[in-house]
């Protein structure tokens, strides 16, 4: 709120129509009054008699002035207070001074117009006397009837305008209407004018009453008294107007007050009041210069308080918050709002240590002002931090303790800085004497400024000796270009920050070392130094070439026995496909001739013969069997494994079902468990299940009732298939040979095979990275499992979902 | 009608007999003619070398191929004689020893109708040839002689 600003006028309550009727009222009571005072003075001069009176008011002459003038006033007061009867529908209360200023302001002519009715009022009056009544009106008459009607609306009319007026604003309840802003000019050159004026008129009157006489020289000694007084008024108020007018100006102008110039108040006059002026527009200057001075210092003081990151609370004597500045808000995470009236005790960490420093600084033995310690304060939500604050007591004029003033600065950052610059360094230290690298720092003079206890094993020189030397000391000659050449481009901060090269140790022994190098930067970025991390490679690169010639022979090795491996291949696959093709031609004609001997001559062979000639061919179709069989072991070892899903169950149920189909007259069940599945190929798998089949079917030809059951179950922590019969079984004491080529453990009369079927079960299992065993006893059956190592997890997967 | 011959291209004696044994056994009596190596069989069926001026116009009904042949193998014949529009779409039938995948895989690539491994007993190739025979000679229709 400004200063000096006024409280607002209240609001008027009454109704406008009220209001009108009352404005109106008052003002024809302004009107009307004053001519009733001025017959009043007539009648006590006597100038009519109260039969002409009487006579003037009922004649047409007096009426009809009168109704005319109650006219014009009906006529323009109530537009005139127009803006305060619309005020009064809207009450908005910002309009209302300057509507009230509309209503009091009164146009010059308004008061010309005033003036005019009085007078004519007075001359109406003796106008209508000369007509109607037998009343005589000479000019002389008429001048003194103009000379009262002007005193009468000098001393009567215009304090009763204002009174009324006065009346009116009281009226309205409390709506003070100011009085007409009449300057000190005008009050000087009314009372210089119009006091003359009166008194002259007010004598020539006592005169011309008590003597009769009044003449044209009486008027001419009047009239020059009149225009002399109203001459020097205007020559006073000219003068005063000088000495005034540099305060006038400063009055009239208070809006521009702030940009004015002052200078040009120095007033012309030098009498008191110009004096004065001139004063107060140096001292208006005064006050303006320290108004800006001190708005510009509060702004600074605003904006360094607001934006400073220090916590700033001021305090009275009993502790409780009265200002804060925006950083304590932050660092506290109390609104200032909170924070203000709170006492400053919420804000320690620890009550007991907030009573104990309070004491220290601010107890009876507190000697100085200020005061600085350290200590940890507590957030709105709980957390703890760090401050350091400044408390200092602040003092009014006469040095009694008014505040306490504390600049609180958050250290957490500082202390976790400094903790963490501690064992940054701690670490470097730990690094730079443990690590097996060495570690040398160079000046920008190429010159050693630090030496690790690494280096000092790798090249040979202690600290004290490589101290201040210039590098090249351990360089030898052959690398000194190259060397020189990563140097101007590390200390240009550009490049060299890698290098391999020899050195040389003090015992002259060159080694290979690799070098990282680093320029160190200060803030400017300006390189300060060099610091190298230097590893011993000699031994490495002896061993990677080592490894590189090892590796070199190892390839060739490879791929000589590849070469030899692939033409063995080659050759196999030759001989394969020759037995395959080759030997069983012969056996063929063999056989067939065998036949056609025995179909063609048979009335000359005898029953030896015939039996001769079945053995041979009995013979050649064991000879196509075991050729068959082995080609399949042959194309097992050879063939590409291609893995599929394979559905064991019903590969299984195929295999069996033909089985029963090329016997019907056996008896044989063969149970398979439902949903195996496992992952192998296809074809493989499919004759490891027909060899197993093939051989449950076999052995179980002399059993009454034969049972296979094939299936699958846990056996010692693996899942494996099983295939089971309660046929001839075996002798457990050759289970070790049951897979060798051509092994058998039955006599080819009892059972027929080749003994290469179950080698060809087992390399197709150790193909599929599984294992097979079977355990068996004579006549009480044998059961062969196989696992498939890659399909375990497949299976067992599969289980856990079921 | 002409009378269906019969191209039997083998270079084994023993099976040349064997397999014309077999035929007779099943009543087969077509002509047969036999080729020994792959040429005979390709100048036999382009009517070239020994026999030049032979009418190439007349076919055997069913070709009996051989794989393993001296000079050009079974596999080259048979690229050959698909290759020309003569016999591109006569019947071919390797009747071979070998059980080799690669070798059922090249003949069916290269045109073979049927592949048939000779089995080593006597009674169960003289049961193929049967077979065979009524197959291909009975009731399979060969293809239209468009140019007769």
């Amino acid at each position: 709120m400004k200063l000096g600003e006024t409280a607002q006028t209240p609001a008027p309550t009454m109704e406008p129509a009220y209001f009108k009727r009352r404005f109106l009222f008052l003002i024809l009571l302004t009107w009307n009054l004053p001519p009733l005072i001025g017959f009043g003075f007539i009648m006590l001069f006597g100038v009519l008699t109260t039969q002409q009176i009487l006579e003037i008011i009922t004649m047409p002459v007096e009426p009809i002035y009168i109704l005319v003038w109650q006219v014009i006033i009906i006529w323009f007061f109530p537009k005139k207070q127009r803006p305060l009867t619309d005020w009064l529908k809207n009450k908005d209360t910002t309009d209302l001074p300057s509507v009230l200023a509309a209503v009091r302001q009164f146009p010059l002519w308004y008061w010309g117009l005033f003036l005019l009715y009085q007078f004519m009022a007075v001359i109406s009056v003796v106008a209508a006397a000369a007509i109607h009544t037998d009343f005589i009106l000479t000019p002389l008459l008429l001048f003194r009837f103009a000379l009262i009607a002007l005193i009468v609306s000098i001393i009567v009319g215009l304090p009763i305008f204002f009174l009324i007026m006065d009346l009116f604003g009281r009226a309205m309840g409390g709506l003070v209407a100011d009085r007409p802003i009449i300057t000190i000019k005008t009050k000087v050159f009314l009372i210089g004018a119009l006091i003359p004026l009166l008194i002259d008129t007010m004598l020539v009157q006592y005169y011309w009453t008590r003597t009769g006489y009044f003449t044209i020289e009486t008027f001419g000694v009047w009239l020059v008294l009149e225009l002399l007084a109203i001459g020097g008024s205007l020559i006073f108020v000219r003068s005063f107007g000088q000495s005034l007018s540099p305060l006038q100006t400063v009055l009239s102008n208070t809006k521009d007050l702030p940009a004015m110039d002052f200078s040009l108040l120095q007033s012309k006059s030098t009498d008191e009041l110009g004096v004065l002026a001139g004063s107060y527009g140096r001292l208006l200057g005064i006050q303006r210069q320290s108004n800006m001075e001190l708005s510009k210092s509060k702004a600074e003081f605003e904006a360094m308080f607001n934006s400073i990151s220090d916590g700033i609370i001021y305090s009275d004597m009993q502790k409780n918050i009265i200002m804060v500045n925006p950083a304590v808000t932050k660092m506290f995470g109390y609104t200032a709002r909170e924070l203000k009236g709170m006492t400053t005790k919420k804000l320690y960490a620890n009550t007991k240590v907030y009573e104990d420093q309070e004491n220290v600084h601010y107890g009876s033995g507190a000697k100085d002002n200020q005061s600085l310690y350290e200590v940890q304060y507590r957030r709105k939500d709980d957390s703890l931090f760090f401050g350091k604050i400044n408390k200092t007591r602040v003092t009014d004029g006469d040095g009694s303790v008014i505040g306490l003033l504390g600049i609180i600065h958050d250290v957490t950052d500082d202390k976790q800085t400094e903790e963490a610059l501690r064992r940054s360094q701690q670490r470097l230290s730990l690094h730079f004497m443990q690590t097996p690298l060495g570690v040398i720092e160079w000046d920008l003079e190429f010159t050693v400024v630090d030496w690790n206890p690494a280096i000092e094993k790798i090249l040979g020189y202690s600290k004290q000796a490589a101290m201040g030397k210039h590098a090249s000391f351990i360089i030898p000659n052959a690398v000194k270009e190259h060397v020189d050449k990563i140097w101007a481009e590390l200390i240009k901060n550009t490049g060299g920050f890698h290098s391999t090269n020899e050195n040389i140790t003090e015992s002259g022994k060159i080694i290979h070392c690799r070098w990282h190098n680093t320029p160190l930067i200060d803030s400017s970025g300006k390189v300060i130094g060099v610091t190298s991390l230097v590893e011993d490679i000699t031994d490495a690169l002896k061993v990677q070439e080592e490894l590189k010639a090892h590796q070199e022979k190892l390839e060739e090795l490879v791929e000589g026995r590849t070469a030899e491996l692939k033409t063995v291949n080659k050759e196999l696959e030759a001989f394969a496909y020759s037995v395959s093709h080759d030997l069983r031609a012969p056996l063929r004609a063999i056989d067939g001739f065998s036949l056609a001997l025995l179909e063609d001559y048979d009335e000359k062979l005898d029953d030896e013969g015939r039996d001769h000639l079945r053995r041979v061919r009995s013979g050649v179709g064991r000879m196509a069997l075991l050729i068959d069989d082995l080609l399949i072991l042959s194309r097992v070892s050879r063939s590409k494994l291609t893995h599929t899903t394979v559905d064991i169950t019903r590969l299984t149920r195929d295999i069996a079902n033909s089985l029963k189909e090329l016997a019907p007259e056996r008896a044989v069940r063969i149970d398979i468990e439902s949903g195996m599945k496992a992952k192998g190929d296809q074809h493989l798998l499919m004759v490891v299940m027909e060899n197993l089949l093939n051989n449950a079917w076999k052995y179980t030809c002399y059993e009454q009732a034969a049972v296979i059951t094939v299936g699958t179950k846990k056996h010692a922590g693996k899942f494996v298939y099983f295939i089971a019969d309660n046929g001839a079984g075996f002798d457990m004491q050759y289970a070790g040979k049951l897979f060798d080529p051509f092994q058998r453990l039955h006599r080819v009369e009892e059972f027929e095979g080749t003994g290469i079927g179950l080698a060809t079960v087992q390399r197709i299992i150790h193909r599929h990275g599984g294992t097979i065993w079977a355990e068996a006893k004579i006549n009480q059956g044998a059961t062969f499992y196989f696992t498939l190592t890659k399909v375990e997890v497949f299976e067992e997967k599969n289980g856990a979902r079921d | 009608m002409d009378e269906k011959i019969i191209l039997l291209v083998e270079d084994n004696a023993d099976d040349e007999a064997l397999t014309l044994r077999a035929l007779k056994k099943n009543k087969i009596l077509n002509e047969v003619i036999v080729a020994r190596d792959g040429v005979e069989a390709l100048d036999y069926l382009f009517g070239t070398g020994q026999y030049g001026g032979r009418d190439t116009t007349k076919q055997p009904e069913l070709i009996l191929l051989d794989l393993k042949l001296p000079k050009i193998d079974g596999l080259e014949v048979l690229k050959r004689l698909r290759a020309n529009e003569r016999t591109a779409l006569q019947p071919v039938v390797v009747l071979t020893t070998s059980s080799e995948d690669q070798d059922m895989l090249a003949s069916y690539e290269f045109g073979a109708n049927s592949y048939i491994r000779k089995p080593v007993d006597f009674n169960q190739f003289t049961k193929a040839i049967g077979h065979l025979g009524l197959y291909w000679l009975v009731l399979n229709q060969g293809p239209p002689r468009g140019d007769k």
